[in-house]
C-alpha cells in the first residue's frame, strides 16, 4: 500500500512517516501542493494524506483537480478548521474522510485502515493464498502454520503479490509499489535478490515454486498455488514446473548472449547474399559467388530459427531453393534477362534484411522463442482502442504497428511532430506513445504541451527510451508521462503495459460512469 | 544425466554454442566441441563421449564420411552419432537414416528441445507426447 503525505508541517509529517512506516505502508512526503500534484501525476497511490491549508495549491482545489483527472485514488484530509461547513465543502471536493487536527494516533491508524478496506474489496487484513497466509495486523507470514522469515520489504512484496493473486509485476513495477519517491530507487538487481530471498524462504517451508517468473514481464504467483490446497501432487508439479521455467529462462538469456556475440557472422552471410544480388542485377554471373551465397543461406536457413528468427529461417531456405532450382538458368544462360527470378530474389533478400536488422525483433529474438513456451500464449484481446505513436524511426513504427494491430488495436502514427495537434485532433486516440528523443522537439516537451492542455492532459502517455538512468525516469514522470519501456522494445513488455493501462482507465470510466473522451457514457 | 558426455562437431561457432548451453543447461551433460571433421574424429578417439551430435554440412569431409569414418574405427564404432542438419527433403532424411545414425535432428533446432531431442534417440528419457517415437527424425 502506497500512501503520499502532503502536510508543510513538518512536526506531524514526521510523526506520520514513522506511524506509518511501522504499519508497513509505503509512504512519499510531499511539503506543498505543487510537488504533491507531481507525486500523482508520477506514481499511484492507495491514499492521500492531505493538509487543506497547503503552500501553492491548497488541499480542496488539489482534492477537486484530483477528480477532475478522474484519479481515484481515496483522500483524507487533514485540518485544524472543524466546523460543519468546512468539513462539507471538504468532502464535496472529493475527500473520502475529514479529520481534525490535532489527532488521536490510535483513532487515526484505525481510520486509515477503515478507509483502505472501504476503497479496495482486497485490502483484508488477512490475506490468502492457498496455505499461504498474510497477516497485515501482526505483520506475519505462514505457509501451512510455519512462519516465514522475511524483511520488511521482503513481506511488502509479498503482500503486493497476495494483494494482486493473478498479476505479474515487472521489476520496475515492484520498485514503483515498494519504494519512496525520495528514496534512491534500488536497480532491478535488487528486487531480484529480495524475490531470491523469499523463493529460499518459502523453498524452507515447502512451498517452492510459489513465485514464478513469467519471461519477459516479471514475477507472478504460480497460478497452481492459488486454488492449492494441501495436495501433495498440485505442490509438486508446480515444484517442477517451476524448476523447468528457471532452467527454460538461464537458456534463453544464454542463447541471446550467444546472438549477441555471433550476429555479426549472420550479418557477414546476409551481406554475401546481398552482394549476389547486386552482380546478378548488373548482368554478372560470378559462379564462385554464387556457390558461395547457396552455402550462406544455407548456413542462415540453419542458424536464425535457434535464435527466434523462424521467418528468418524460412527465408533463406527460399532463396536456397530458388538458387539451387534456377542453377541450370544461372550457369548457362544470361540471368540479367530473368526478370522475375531477380525480383524474386530480391524481395526475399529484402525481407530477409528486414528481418536481421529490425531494432525491436533483433533484441528480442528470447522474446520471439519464448513465446512457445505455454504461460506466455497470448491472451485474446478484447479491448477497442486507438494508439497514436511518434517516432521518427520508421522501423520501429512499423513494428509496433504490425504488434498492435495483430492485437485489435488501431494505430495512427507519425514521424515529424509537425502536424502533431491537427494528427492528434482528427484521430482522437485513446492512448499515446511518444519516443523521447525526436529531433527538433523531444517527445519530453511534446508530453509537457499535451499536460498543458485542457481538452487533452487526460491522455495516457507511454515513452520509448533507449535510456533507462534515473535522471531519465524523473523527467519521464515530472514532464507528465504515465509510463515508460525501454529500447531495445520487449514486445511482450509493451503490449502489456499499453494494454493494462487501457483496462484500468476502461474500468474507471466503468466504475465512476463518466463520460470517455469523445464524451460517450458506456452502457 | 550427470556424468554423460557428448561431442558436438560443427564448424559454425553459433550452433555449437546454442547446442552446448541446450545440452548443459536443460539436461545437464557435459560437452566437448569439435569444430572440423578432423578435429571431431581426434576427439572420439581421445575422450571416448558417451554420444556424438554430428553436423552434416562440414567444410573438410562431410558430415556422411566423418560418421564412416567413426563406423569403421572399432574403438569409436559402439558411439551412437545423431545427425544435425539443414536438409530437410525426405529423401535427403531417408538416406541419412539409411547410414545407421540413430537418429536426426533438423535446423534449425530449438534451443529448449534439442536436449530432449537427444536424450529420447538415446533411450535415456522418455519420448514427451509431442515428440515423434519413430523413425528418429526430430523435424526443426
Amino acid at each position: 500500500m502506497r500512501i503520499l503525505i502532503i502536510d508543510d508541517d513538518k512536526n506531524i509529517v514526521e510523526v506520520l512517516t514513522k506511524l506509518l512506516l511501522q504499519q508497513n505502508y509505503v509512504v512519499d512526503v510531499a511539503e506543498d501542493g505543487e510537488v504533491g500534484w507531481e507525486f500523482v501525476e508520477s506514481l499511484q497511490y492507495d491514499l492521500i494524506l492531505l493538509d487543506v491549508m497547503l503552500p501553492k495549491l491548497d488541499g480542496i482545489s488539489f482534492c477537486r483537480r484530483l477528480r477532475e483527472r478522474k484519479n481515484q485514488a481515496l483522500v483524507m484530509l487533514l485540518t485544524a478548521r472543524d466546523t460543519t461547513t468546512d468539513k462539507l465543502i471538504g468532502l464535496d471536493s472529493g475527500a473520502d474522510d475529514y479529520v481534525v487536527k490535532p489527532f488521536n494516533i490510535p483513532e487515526f491508524s484505525a481510520r486509515i485502515r477503515a478507509l483502505i478496506r472501504r476503497g479496495s474489496t482486497h485490502a483484508l487484513p488477512i490475506v490468502t493464498c492457498g496455505d499461504l497466509h498474510l497477516d497485515t495486523n501482526m505483520h506475519e507470514v505462514a505457509y501451512q502454520g510455519k512462519p516465514l522469515k522475511c524483511s520488511r520489504k521482503e513481506y511488502l512484496l509479498l503482500e503486493l503479490f497476495l494483494r494482486n493473486q493473478k498479476r505479474v509485476y515487472s521489476c520496475q513495477e515492484i520498485i514503483d509499489h515498494l519504494w519512496a519517491f525520495d528514496a534512491e530507487p534500488p536497480n532491478n538487481s535488487t528486487v531480484r535478490s529480495h524475490i531470491k530471498n523469499i523463493r529460499r524462504e518459502l523453498k524452507s517451508v515447502g512451498a517452492d515454486g510459489f513465485l514464478e517468473t513469467v519471461y519477459g514481464q516479471g514475477y507472478r504467483i504460480n497460478p497452481l498455488f492459488i486454488s492449492a490446497t494441501n495436495d501433495q501432487k498440485v505442490v509438486q508439479r508446480a515444484q517442477n514446473l517451476s524448476k523447468q521455467v528457471g532452467k527454460q529462462e538461464i537458456l534463453d538469456l544464454s542463447v541471446t548472449e550467444i546472438w549477441q556475440q555471433t550476429k555479426g557472422l549472420s550479418l557477414e552471410r546476409l551481406s554475401v547474399i546481398q552482394q549476389f544480388l547486386e552482380t546478378i542485377k548488373l548482368g554478372i554471373f560470378d559462379e564462385t559467388l554464387y556457390q558461395q551465397t547457396i552455402h550462406n543461406a544455407h548456413k542462415l536457413a540453419g542458424s536464425l530459427g535457434m535464435f527466434g528468427f523462424d521467418s528468418g529461417s524460412t527465408l533463406a531456405r527460399r532463396i536456397e531453393v530458388l538458387l539451387q532450382v534456377e542453377s541450370q538458368f544461372l550457369l548457362k544462360s544470361q540471368p540479367a534477362d530473368s526478370h522475375n527470378f531477380v525480383k524474386q530474389l530480391e524481395l526475399l533478400v529484402i525481407k530477409l534484411s528486414q528481418e536481421l536488422t529490425d531494432p525491436i525483433k533483433v533484441s528480442n529474438n528470447v522474446i520471439v522463442a519464448a513465446t512457445d513456451t505455454p504461460q506466455l500464449a497470448a491472451t485474446p484481446n478484447t479491448i477497442s482502442a486507438k494508439i497514436f505513436l511518434v517516432d521518427h524511426d520508421l522501423q520501429v513504427q512499423r513494428t509496433i504497428k504490425t504488434l498492435l494491430e495483430t492485437l485489435g488495436l488501431q494505430i495512427v502514427c507519425l514521424q515529424e511532430q509537425e502536424h502533431f495537434w491537427g494528427i492528434l485532433r482528427s484521430s482522437n486516440p485513446d492512448f499515446l506513445i511518444l519516443d523521447i528523443s525526436m529531433p527538433i522537439n523531444n517527445g519530453l516537451a511534446l508530453c509537457r504541451s499535451v499536460r498543458q492542455n485542457p481538452d487533452w492532459n487526460w491522455l495516457p502517455i507511454l515513452f520509448l527510451t533507449a535510456n533507462d538512468d534515473f535522471s531519465t525516469r524523473q523527467q519521464v514522470f515530472t514532464m507528465g508521462g504515465d509510463d515508460y519501456v525501454t529500447k531495445p522494445i520487449v514486445v511482450e513488455e509493451l503490449s502489456t503495459r499499453i494494454l493494462n493501462r487501457i483496462k484500468r482507465i476502461e474500468s474507471i470510466r466503468n466504475k465512476i460512469e463518466i463520460p470517455d473522451a469523445k464524451g460517450e457514457f458506456k452502457s | 544425466m550427470k556424468g554423460k558426455r557428448i561431442l558436438v562437431i560443427d564448424d559454425d561457432e553459433d550452433i555449437r554454442e546454442v547446442a552446448k548451453l541446450s545440452l548443459e543447461i536443460m539436461a545437464g551433460l557435459d560437452v566437448i566441441l569439435a569444430r572440423s571433421s578432423y578435429e571431431g574424429l581426434q576427439k572420439a578417439l581421445s575422450e571416448q563421449p558417451d554420444a556424438i551430435l554430428l553436423d552434416v554440412m562440414l567444410p573438410d569431409m562431410g558430415g556422411v564420411e566423418t560418421f564412416q569414418q567413426l563406423q569403421a574405427n572399432p574403438v569409436t564404432k559402439h558411439i551412437p552419432v545423431i545427425l544435425l542438419t539443414a536438409k530437410v527433403q525426405a529423401s535427403d532424411q531417408r538416406h541419412f537414416a539409411s547410414l545407421g545414425v540413430l537418429a536426426l535432428i533438423a535446423k534449425p533446432f530449438k534451443p529448449a528441445q534439442l536436449a530432449q531431442q537427444l536424450l529420447t534417440s538415446l533411450g535415456w528419457a522418455e519420448c514427451p507426447a509431442n515428440l515423434p517415437k519413430s523413425p528418429q527424425i526430430f523435424p526443426n
